[in-house]
């Protein structure tokens, strides 16, 4: 039970820079995670620019107002935009998320989402290699149980695999359209 | 039976029903849809309060739902908290909004799966023991500045 406790990562960045040298060089890096139909891996998309997002399934706000934001980025972009973008949801929550249980929940946030988690040591170690912070939290006076507070920002990540920009919660899907066009541009 | 005790009468059977008789309006009530199978919801409204009085919404009922919660939003050290709370404040000739990423109508094991379209029945309970029902309709809730999601 101990596992997702800690708080993974030591600082948070979420300030942009427009110009070079790109302030996330040092976030990220390849992983591989489980999905409903198999292992995928973050280099499984270079070529492609990948909205990347942390959460759980048993999210109740939070994950749901980010994957709708992804897919309505997804539908504000023109066809060949799309193909060259993909949508990665990784699950922080491994002890109740089945790799088919997050794949089915990006799923229906929309198609093009794939959903991954991994044992608890794979999803810490690739939580902290993006300075992702999650940490489980016990609501005693709530029937909810427990609840799993958690970065909210998405990664968008560049055709070669490097993290260029972090798209805070709060900004428009308009913002983040207008984002991955520029990274899609670079 | 006289005038009086028919006016009486008559008053005290409006004000059994706060619809009637309130100064706060419920605008825009929506459930969350979620996957089927999905245990947990939120309830999102505006909430307005057209009287002098600033008013505190302390609870929430509904039979959608085995346990439902007012909860909060907060941002702190890099990570969203979902937090459970007491109240959440209608200050007096004004509004607040339960909305994605703040304040919202926590719905904790759901009892039937949602489907969009489907009416939720929840009342609204205040401070000064005033409820208030409200029919809230299913729908994919997107991110709040996504206005194309409202159907308003
Ligand atoms: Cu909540």
């Amino acid at each position: 039970m101990l596992t997702v406790s800690s708080i993974v990562g030591g600082f948070w960045l979420q300030q942009r820079f427009g110009s070079p040298p790109n302030p996330y060089a040092q976030l990220g890096g390849d992983f591989t995670l489980m999905s409903a139909s198999g292992p995928v891996s973050l280099s499984d998309y270079r070529g492609k620019v990948v909205m990347l997002f942390f959460g759980f399934t048993s999210c109740p706000d939070v994950c749901p107002t980010d994957l709708s934001r992804m897919s309505a980025v997804f539908n504000a972009l023109n066809p060949g935009e799309v193909e060259k973008v993909a949508g990665l949801f990784v699950s922080v929550d491994p002890e109740r998320d089945t790799p088919i249980q997050v794949s089915e929940y990006a799923a229906f946030f929309d198609k093009r989402i794939t959903g991954v988690t991994g044992s608890p040591d794979e999803v810490a170690a690739v939580a902290r290699q993006f300075y992702v912070l999650y940490n489980k939290v016990d609501q005693p006076n709530s029937a909810i149980g427990y609840t799993i507070d958690h970065s909210a920002s998405t990664y968008l990540i560049d055709t070669k695999g490097e993290v260029i920009q972090l798209i805070k919660h709060d900004e428009s899907v308009q913002t983040m359209v207008q984002a991955v066009r520029d990274v899609l541009a670079r | 039976m006289n005038r009086v005790t028919l006016f009486v009468a008559l008053i005290t059977c409006l004000s059994g029903f706060p619809a009637l008789a309130s100064t706060l309006e419920v605008h825009a009530p929506v459930v969350r849809m979620v996957p089927p199978g999905q245990m947990v919801s939120a309830a999102f409204l505006n909430l307005h309060n057209s009287g002098p009085r600033p008013r505190s919404l302390i609870a929430a009922h509904s039979d959608v739902a085995d346990a439902v919660e007012l909860h909060n939003h907060i941002m702190e050290e890099g990570m969203m908290k979902m937090r459970r709370v007491d109240a959440i404040p209608v200050p007096s000739y004004g509004e607040v909004a339960l909305k994605p990423s703040g304040f919202h109508i926590m719905l904790i094991g759901l009892t039937r799966n949602l489907k969009p379209g489907d009416q939720v029945t929840i009342e609204l309970e205040f401070a000064d023991s005033e409820r208030l029902p409200v029919i809230a309709v299913v729908k994919m809730v997107g991110s709040e500045k996504d206005h194309s999601d409202h159907s308003e």
